[in-house]
């Protein structure tokens, strides 16, 4: 397989990457069936594991080509890295992992959720494969302005969700202290008043909607819960299991689940925004503007019979590009077609003795 | 002498790192350049065991430059015979009251003939080199189209200063025409002193270059006798300034116009949306350096605003 169908293909696994972060976010966002949220996690894996055999390739590949310390420098091995094994052994894997051990417990999912956010390196993959200009300044100016505006992105909400895993952490402290203090309740009631403990209790939390089931002494006091699988990814818990004495309560978690994925598609947007804006507007006016100003100019340097003249008119601003191009149409290109007339042409002396001499040499 | 050696030293120089883009009159030129300014350096070069020790320097000389011209003219040979066998129609010239009309294929044998005889002058080839590209291409036609269509400056000068008879498309057959005998200008003649010069040495004296234009036409009129006078002067006069032609030169300042900004250029390779348009480029060059050429200005202008409007 050629470099070219090779690119086109990590494209577009990477495009179904991205597609594929925002559904798997916005399927928490809207609950969606439990079914759905799984395939999103197996297609995780699935894609994760694609972009770890092209890191690996890619590095073997440098490696072998004596390029491997200044691959390994470059924001492109850091990106590919981020996307592909970091995302495979922080997240996807232990994910399936843990599913399909049936381990799943709230604890084993912090460091999933911490890790989730890396996913939005997949979107900064877009970067290295997305077949911009032919230019190479461009492509080379459009790359470090993305690597950098994107890292600062990035290490920024790496950093606020850290400090959302402290926040939804506080928020299920609160949750689980307020139903145990309800429980005490409960239990006061039941000895001042003089009501049975059960028509108490599902007096009290039958109608609370975070109360999704309730046993006491592993007698089933009543369940909200839908019939069928009620076992969730890894990430999102659809529910965490609060177990008091004799008391067993299942408490929601849907609403801080759905605050997170809330957060999730947002920082998604703002990277997904940025990073199309920057590939698709930016990189054009830059190619445009400036790329194919010096492109345009260079060739006329070099070649004698390029007499094209830059279009002046599509340069936005009064910068140094629309000076050089002004220069240029103004005073070089008729210089140069003064220079170039027949008259001045025959004039030239090409040939020096050292070329007589050289086709002894040759011969 | 060997002509395996001639044939290696001319193929060495033709197709040379430094020149094989130009087409090959321009690299003849820069040959002849080379060896007469070091024309000592060469022969004593030449008399070297590497090269023709036992041969003239002199005739070494002559042989290589020779060859190099039997070169030039064979590859302009493979343009010039099929381009009069089917790209002019010489019909045209039943406006200028020339018998050759009833004659086409006549007319065309001399012609063929004429521009052989031109062919001979290195300084004819070397100019002949720079209008291949504009013959070839469609860009007279299109122009005359919108000329015509238009009846703007230059229209309208055609019709009232050199009281054009002529429809577009005989017009533009008229133009390609001139294109052909508009180097007969560039050959050398020699002065009844015993000079020999060309329009290059005199082409600041209007008064020479009207003499000099006499004898070519005397030349010409040798080879083609039913040959309109006017014809001649047109084509001859779209060598020259804008301010040594006459007020019916108009088809003569368009050509001369044409010739120089697409002398030798062929369409750049690739596009750029940075780039403007070919020929809006060279006119507006053109425009720019209209004194230091010679164009006329008005002309220039009219052909600036077409290549601009159809972005050719």
């Amino acid at each position: 397989m050629n470099e070219k169908n090779k690119n086109r293909i990590i494209l577009a696994v990477t495009v179904i990457a991205v597609i594929q972060t925002f559904l798997d976010d916005y399927s928490q966002y809207v609950h969606s069936p439990v079914f759905w949220r799984n395939l999103f996690l197996f297609t995780n894996l699935f894609i994760d594991l694609i972009f770890s055999l092209e890191f690996i390739l890619k590095t073997a590949s440098a490696i072998k080509n004596k390029q491997g310390k200044s691959y390994f420098l470059s924001p492109a091995a850091g990106i590919n890295f981020l996307a592909s094994l970091a995302l495979l052994f922080l997240n996807s894997g232990p994910s399936v992992l843990l599913l399909l051990t049936g381990k799943l417990t709230l604890a084993a999912g912090w460091l999933m959720r911490f890790t989730h956010i890396l996913k939005l390196s997949r979107i900064l993959k877009l970067i290295e494969v997305f077949p911009l200009s032919r230019a190479r300044m461009t492509r080379k100016h459009v790359r470090i302005i993305l690597h950098s505006t994107a890292l600062v992105l990035l290490l920024f909400f790496i950093f606020t969700s850290f400090l959302r895993v402290q926040e939804i952490k506080g928020l299920i402290t609160q949750r689980s202290r307020h139903y145990e203090r309800t429980l005490y309740s409960i239990e006061n009631m039941h000895m001042t008043m003089d009501i049975p403990l059960q028509t108490l209790l599902f007096k009290i939390l039958s109608n609370d909607n975070y109360v999704l089931k309730l046993t006491y002494a592993d007698f089933l006091v009543f369940s909200s819960l839908p019939p069928g699988k009620t076992a969730q990814t890894v990430f999102y818990n659809d529910s965490f299991i609060l177990a008091r004495a004799e008391y067993k309560l299942s408490l929601s978690l849907m609403d801080i689940n759905q605050m997170e994925a809330n957060h999730h598609l947002q920082y998604f947007m703002i990277m997904l925004i940025l990073v199309l804006v920057i590939l698709l507007n930016y990189s054009r006016y830059f190619d445009r503007n400036v790329s194919q100003v010096l492109a345009i100019v260079t060739r006329g340097i070099r070649e004698k019979e390029d007499m094209s003249m830059v279009r002046t008119e599509i340069l936005t601003g009064q910068d140094e590009m629309a000076d050089l191009a002004r220069t240029y149409n103004e005073h070089f290109l008729p210089a140069k077609q003064r220079q170039g007339s027949a008259e001045e042409l025959k004039k030239r002396n090409v040939f020096t003795k050292e070329d007589l001499l050289n086709f002894i040499r040759k011969k | 002498m060997a002509d395996k050696s001639i044939r290696s030293i001319v193929k060495y120089f033709l197709n040379h790192e430094k020149v094989k883009q130009a087409p090959l009159p321009v690299r003849e030129r820069m040959l002849i350049n080379f060896f007469s300014r070091n024309l000592e350096m060469v022969k004593q070069t030449f008399q070297g065991p590497d090269f023709f020790p036992r041969t003239d320097p002199d005739i070494a000389l002559r042989s290589i430059l020779e060859d190099v011209r039997s070169a030039v003219l064979k590859e302009l040979g493979t343009f010039l015979d099929p381009f009069l066998e089917s790209r002019i129609d010489f019909s045209l010239l039943k406006h200028f009251h020339s018998t050759a009309s009833d004659k086409p294929r006549l007319f065309r044998e001399k012609l063929v003939s004429l521009m052989k005889v031109l062919l001979t002058h290195h300084d004819v080839r070397y100019r002949f080199s720079g209008i291949i590209p504009l013959l070839e291409s469609g860009t007279l036609r299109d122009y005359v189209k919108v000329i015509f269509e238009q009846k703007g400056y230059i229209y309208q000068h055609l019709l009232n200063e050199e009281n054009l008879l002529l429809d577009q498309e005989e017009y533009t057959h008229y133009l390609k025409l001139l294109l052909l005998l508009k180097n007969a200008a560039w050959i050398k003649v020699t002065s009844p002193l015993g000079l020999k010069f060309n329009l290059a040495d005199i082409r600041h004296d209007p008064g020479l270059i009207v003499i000099f234009f006499r004898m070519i036409e005397k030349m010409l009129l040798r080879v083609i006798p039913d040959l309109d006078s006017s014809i001649i002067w047109t084509g001859l006069m779209a060598n020259v300034r804008q301010e040594y032609t006459r007020p019916q030169d108009v088809t003569s300042r368009l050509l001369y116009i044409f010739s120089l900004s697409h002398q030798g250029t062929d369409r750049p390779k690739g596009k750029s949306a940075a780039a403007q348009t070919p020929d809006k480029s060279r006119f507006y060059i053109c425009m720019k350096n209209f004194g230091f050429f010679g164009f006329d200005v008005n002309i220039l202008r009219e052909l600036y605003n077409i290549a601009s409007y159809y972005d050719w």
